[in-house]
């Protein structure tokens, strides 16, 4: 549905878009994840034809952008970051109006229009000019316009922004009821919206694609390591000790306490080790008060990919330190 | 073109939402009401009628700046241009119903000058029609060509202020000032070819206008100004793909 070449956009000194390069089939629902100037509203500009890319070819449907515009205009449905209307019109004659524009035929307007205005929960506002509605009914207007053409292909800037968190979750519900219908290429900053609808996820970075796949895969892919937490009463050294013993750890901190040590503990990642530092623990009398594996969240991803000394990558615990050392920044993100 | 008609009633619309189309009407009606109270009071004849249309060509220079403002700018400044432009709607269709959109709104806003020549009739005057309607077609291709030079300044900024007063600017220069300039434009470069002050006279609005004063409908004036409602949707097309390598 979409293929992506080698795209580039340069505005006047800044290369906002620097050869991206992917491809989106059918009915996929792809989330575009990165960062406040990363580069996904130009991409995105540059799908719907807003303007041409600097370099490089970017098709929908088998139509080029540049040298097909209209074929490819007919066939999206798109909506800004900043959802632009009309403040003078009526949500339903706004929709009616966009809906003649983008061609769907006089007999099937009406029906079309009380179609989405029913999915996007505007009933109540139909006949209300535009200009008076709150942010979040000017944003599922937005949408209603968006979807009114059975688009092929929707592309959504950052759709939940700014809705409250009952009109997030709704939103969402919609998007992944559309995501059954039609190919879908949204951007966001919420992570966790992503994982809920989002079938693969795009990554971009510096106008540069830095990851791709789906949620799982990517987390996956980039977890060199197991995490554990463990919560251990006895005394400290030895217990460091002990656990540093067991084959297999990679990486190790301890946070001394009085009473309950905390330790941080990475492994190879193609074992499970919570057995074997439960047996550790209770088998040399200690207590256990807490054993639980830290998995890598999409957060930590997104923190560690883009963060911005590129040199640095990885994070997480540090390697085995025979001093108790403060507990390594990443890893002791929220789980 | 199919998208036209859709287009144009919006635009047209969109100045019947605005107050400020209403304000702008009803200081069109009161300066062309007192323009021709002042011009009939002294003459009484068939020359109110050429003198009028001489006057509203000024004040059109005024008024069809405040027109046509907003007509790009403001859905530049919105946003709303990136919606229209990402809509399956060509560049042409879209220049062209603004133009149009904002050419039926003057037509209506001139439209109750026409008042006038009966308020002649009623103070014993016996106006030639042929005079008032030539005046009047004359009026309209002005404002037209008007309106087609404030389109595509109107789609060159976001901020519709700058908008006006450059249209003022140049609507003012090429009804009036170049007016002024066509006998001191004799010693430009090429002057053995080039007869510039025909050039100029020929550029500049009011020459167009004269004919229709006396009640002539020249076609060669009528194709001067839709050459220049031409060029001015050509440049408001190029300005609106101009995008394409900004
Ligand atoms: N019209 C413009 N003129 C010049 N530079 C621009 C323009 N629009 C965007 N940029 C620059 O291009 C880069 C990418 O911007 P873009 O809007 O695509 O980011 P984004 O990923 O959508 O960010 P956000 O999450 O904040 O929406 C930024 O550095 C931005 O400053
Ligand atoms: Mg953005």
């Amino acid at each position: 549905m979409i293929e992506v070449r080698d795209l580039v956009k340069k505005y006047a000194g800044v290369t906002a878009v620097d050869r991206i390069t992917f491809s989106v089939e059918k009915g996929e629902i792809v989330g575009f994840l990165g960062k406040n100037g990363a580069g996904k509203s130009t991409t995105m500009k540059m799908l719907s034809c807003y303007f041409p890319p600097t370099a490089g070819v970017a098709r929908v449907a088998g139509f080029d952008c540049v040298t097909q515009s209209m074929e490819v205009r007919r066939r999206i449905g798109y909506m800004p970051e900043s959802v632009p209307l009309y403040p003078d019109m009526r949500v339903e004659e706004y929709l009616t109006y966009r809906a003649r524009l983008k061609g769907v035929p006089r007999r099937e307007r009406a029906h079309a229009v009380n179609e989405v205005v029913s999915s996007t929960g505007l009933m109540d506002v139909r006949r209300k000019l535009i200009g008076s509605l709150s942010k979040g009914y000017r944003q599922r207007t937005g949408l209603a316009e968006a979807i009114v053409h059975k688009p092929e292909l929707l592309i959504l800037d950052e759709p939940t922004a700014g809705l409250d968190p009952g009109q997030i979750r709704q939103v969402r519900e919609l998007i992944k009821e559309l995501g059954k219908r039609t190919t879908l290429l949204l951007s966001t900053h919420i992570l966790n919206e992503v994982e809920l609808t989002a079938t693969r996820i795009l990554l971009i970075h510096r106008g540069r694609l830095v990851a791709s796949g789906t949620p799982g895969s990517l987390v996956g892919g980039h977890q060199t390591a197991r995490r554990y937490y463990l919560e251990v009463r006895g005394p400290g050294d030895a217990v460091n000790a002990a656990l540093q013993a067991i084959p297999n750890v990679t990486g190790l901190s301890w946070s001394p306490a009085a009473d309950w040590h905390g330790f941080k503990l990475e492994s190879v990642p193609e074992f499970d080790l919570r057995a074997e530092l439960a047996k550790t623990v209770v088998g040399n009398g200690w207590d256990l008060r807490e054993l639980r594996e830290e998995k890598m969240t999409l957060e930590d991803l997104f923190v560690q990919i883009t963060r911005t000394d590129e040199a640095a990558p990885g994070g997480g615990v540090t390697q085995i330190r025979p001093a108790p050392v403060e507990p390594a920044p990443a890893a002791g993100g929220p789980a | 073109m199919t998208n036209l008609p859709a287009l144009t009633k919006r635009e047209f619309t969109a100045y019947f939402y605005s107050p400020m189309a209403y304000v702008i009407a009803t200081g069109y009606l009161i300066f062309s009401g007192l323009s021709f109270y002042i011009l009939l009071k002294d003459t009484r004849d068939a020359n109110a009628m050429r003198n009028l249309l001489t006057f509203l060509g000024f004040i059109h220079t005024i008024f069809v700046p405040m027109v046509t403002m907003r007509l790009i700018a403001e859905e530049r400044k919105t946003g709303t241009l990136e919606m229209l432009v990402t809509a399956p709607v060509s560049d042409v269709e879209i220049a062209v119903s603004k133009f149009l959109g904002a050419l039926g709104f003057t037509v209506l806003m001139i439209a109750p000058t026409l008042l006038y020549t009966w308020i002649i009739t009623r103070v014993g005057g016996r106006p030639d029609y042929g005079l008032v309607w030539a005046s009047y077609i004359g009026l309209v291709c002005l404002t037209a060509a008007y309106i087609s030079i404030g389109l595509f300044i109107s789609s060159t900024t976001a901020n519709q202020i700058i908008a006006a007063i450059l249209t003022f600017v140049v609507l003012f220069t090429v009804y009036f000032l170049l007016g002024f300039f066509a006998g001191s434009v004799r010693g430009l470069p090429w002057k053995d070819t080039i007869n510039w002050p025909e050039v100029v006279t020929y550029v500049h609005f009011s020459s167009h206008l004269e004919s229709f004063g006396k009640g002539l409908v020249d076609t060669r004036d009528i194709v001067y100004f839709l050459s220049v409602v031409g060029l001015g949707l050509f440049l408001t097309v190029k300005s609106l793909e101009s995008r394409r390598w900004r």
